[in-house]
């Protein structure tokens, strides 16, 4: 429970700075922080508590963008629940498959975000101009993914009580001597 | 029963997750057509957020500001002398005005009009920008609260910012005109070739105009018309950098450089007015209060 609101406050803090951000520099250069907070709680909490969180941090993002509300939301509950499924295969704690995995991401969230608009709102949300903005904003998230990450596991660390930090030792069965 | 319940436990709330987004959707795409003012929880987030977002974006604007000042003062002492020129050739000039109107019963004719037409504005912090980068809007430090509604225009002494969509008591969100759901019915000022400003997504907007003749070329400016009922007349727009022949034979797009700095936004004025169409289009938030009441409060 208390990593689950740790890591509801980090990513709802990282909304904050992404949205201050952004006033001072050009969108395209801000990382996307909620939605690599939501791939940190794939990560890092069991499945129902971090579709959950997820959920509730992508409800919080909807407050602070044009989209429609629930967007956001949506998204992000899927983000979480695609990482789960792409953590099985891939060791997504290490920098590189993280790395490509927030790209990939990047790309899926943008069609799935012209997707809903398009469907819900009727009016489409991309063109050529602003695929440009979409390469600059993958390079910027694949390249920020494990910084959020590791972010998120101090956070993780901090809110754990001190006996579930401690690393269990496994002792191997004594073997018969002949 | 209850073990398969527990098992399944993560399908049915992605599920009930799916669902609930979906109706939120649906519910606030109505709300928007509606009344885009925001209650509950989502205010309450809101109303917490700006305080918090202003203050995490002085140290920011302190630095941003301290630095420009810097490279400002390299250039002050010769800007100042030529200002103060400047001004002592416009007071003259200015005096000479006002006593030839003031001579010919004009000044309080003029006094008058401005009595009638002048809009009240409520000048307002930006305090954060969208934070996906697909779609275009701000968040405002000033709210019903501060009799601003949706539907309302917001400006700058440079032009037209966007319009508020959505507000809480202390907080607005404004889409701008960069958003691509954001049209303006826009007159080119030099021969009044009218088209509609459209957003791009981009820090670009595009005006699409009919063609008669060579009406629309690079360098023109681009205003309000007042048509549309939503922005008042005469509010600048941009610069046309480029007119690209369309694929139709009626209609061309000129590409238009925004008035407004939209990328150094930070003081903005929301217009106390809301024009007809969008006092048709949001209901049910009460008459605006009188103009002499608005200027009253703090």
């Amino acid at each position: 429970m208390r990593p689950a609101l740790g890591l509801l406050a980090f990513g709802i803090a990282a909304l904050v700075v992404q949205s201050v951000a952004a006033v001072h520099l050009p969108a395209a250069l801000v990382p996307n922080l909620s939605l690599l907070v939501a791939v940190t709680l794939g990560l890092h909490l069991e499945a129902a508590g971090g579709l959950v969180v997820a959920g509730a941090l992508g409800y919080a993002a909807d407050l602070f963008s044009g989209s429609l509300l629930g967007q956001h939301a949506l998204l992000r509950a899927l983000t979480c629940a695609g990482t789960r499924l792409a953590n099985r295969g891939l060791d997504l704690r290490r920098f590189l498959p993280l790395a490509v995995f927030a790209a990939l991401l990047t790309l899926s969230e943008a069609a799935a975000v012209g997707g809903l608009t398009q469907l819900f709102a009727g009016r489409a949300v991309f063109d050529r101009a602003l695929a440009a903005v979409l390469g600059q904003q993958v390079l910027v998230n694949a390249l920020a993914a494990p910084l959020v990450c590791a972010a998120a596991s101090r956070v993780v660390r901090w809110t754990l009580p001190e006996e579930s930090t401690r690393r269990s030792v496994r002792l191997a069965p004594r073997r018969p001597v002949i | 029963m209850r073990e398969l319940l527990i098992r399944l436990r993560v399908p049915i709330l992605l599920a009930a997750i799916v669902f609930a987004t979906g109706v939120s959707m649906l519910s606030d795409r109505r709300a928007q057509r509606e009344d885009g003012e925001r209650g509950g929880w989502s205010a309450l987030l809101l109303e917490i957020a700006v305080p918090v977002q202003k203050t995490l974006e002085l140290p920011l604007s302190v630095a941003r500001h301290g630095f420009s000042r810097y490279v400002g003062l390299v250039e002050l002492h010769d800007e100042n002398e030529r200002l103060a020129r400047r001004i002592a050739e416009l007071e003259e000039e200015n005096l000479q005005y006002r006593e030839a109107l003031v001579e010919s019963g004009h000044l309080q004719r003029i006094v008058e009009m401005r009595g009638e037409f002048e809009t009240p504005m409520r000048p307002a912090q930006v305090v954060g920008q969208d934070v996906s980068p697909w779609f275009r809007s701000v968040l405002l430090d000033r709210g019903r609260s501060r009799d601003v509604r949706s539907g309302m225009p917001v400006v700058t002494d440079r032009g037209v910012v966007g319009l508020v969509t959505a507000t809480t008591a202390h907080a607005a969100r404004a889409m701008l005109l960069l958003d691509r759901e954001s049209a303006i019915d826009a007159v080119v000022q030099r021969s009044r070739a009218r088209g509609i400003v459209r957003g791009t997504g981009t820090q670009e907007l595009e005006f699409v105009f009919v063609v008669r003749g060579d009406d629309v070329r690079e360098g023109d400016e681009v205003i309000t018309s007042g048509v549309g009922g939503v922005y008042p007349k005469g509010l600048r727009v941009g610069t046309v950098r480029a007119v690209e022949a369309g694929e139709e034979l009626l209609l061309h797009t000129a590409r238009v450089e925004p008035a407004v700095d939209f990328g150094r936004l930070e003081q903005v004025f929301v217009m106390l007015r809301r024009g007809p169409t969008m006092d048709l289009l949001y209901s049910g938030d009460g008459d605006l209060p009188a103009v002499a009441s608005v200027e009253e409060s703090p």
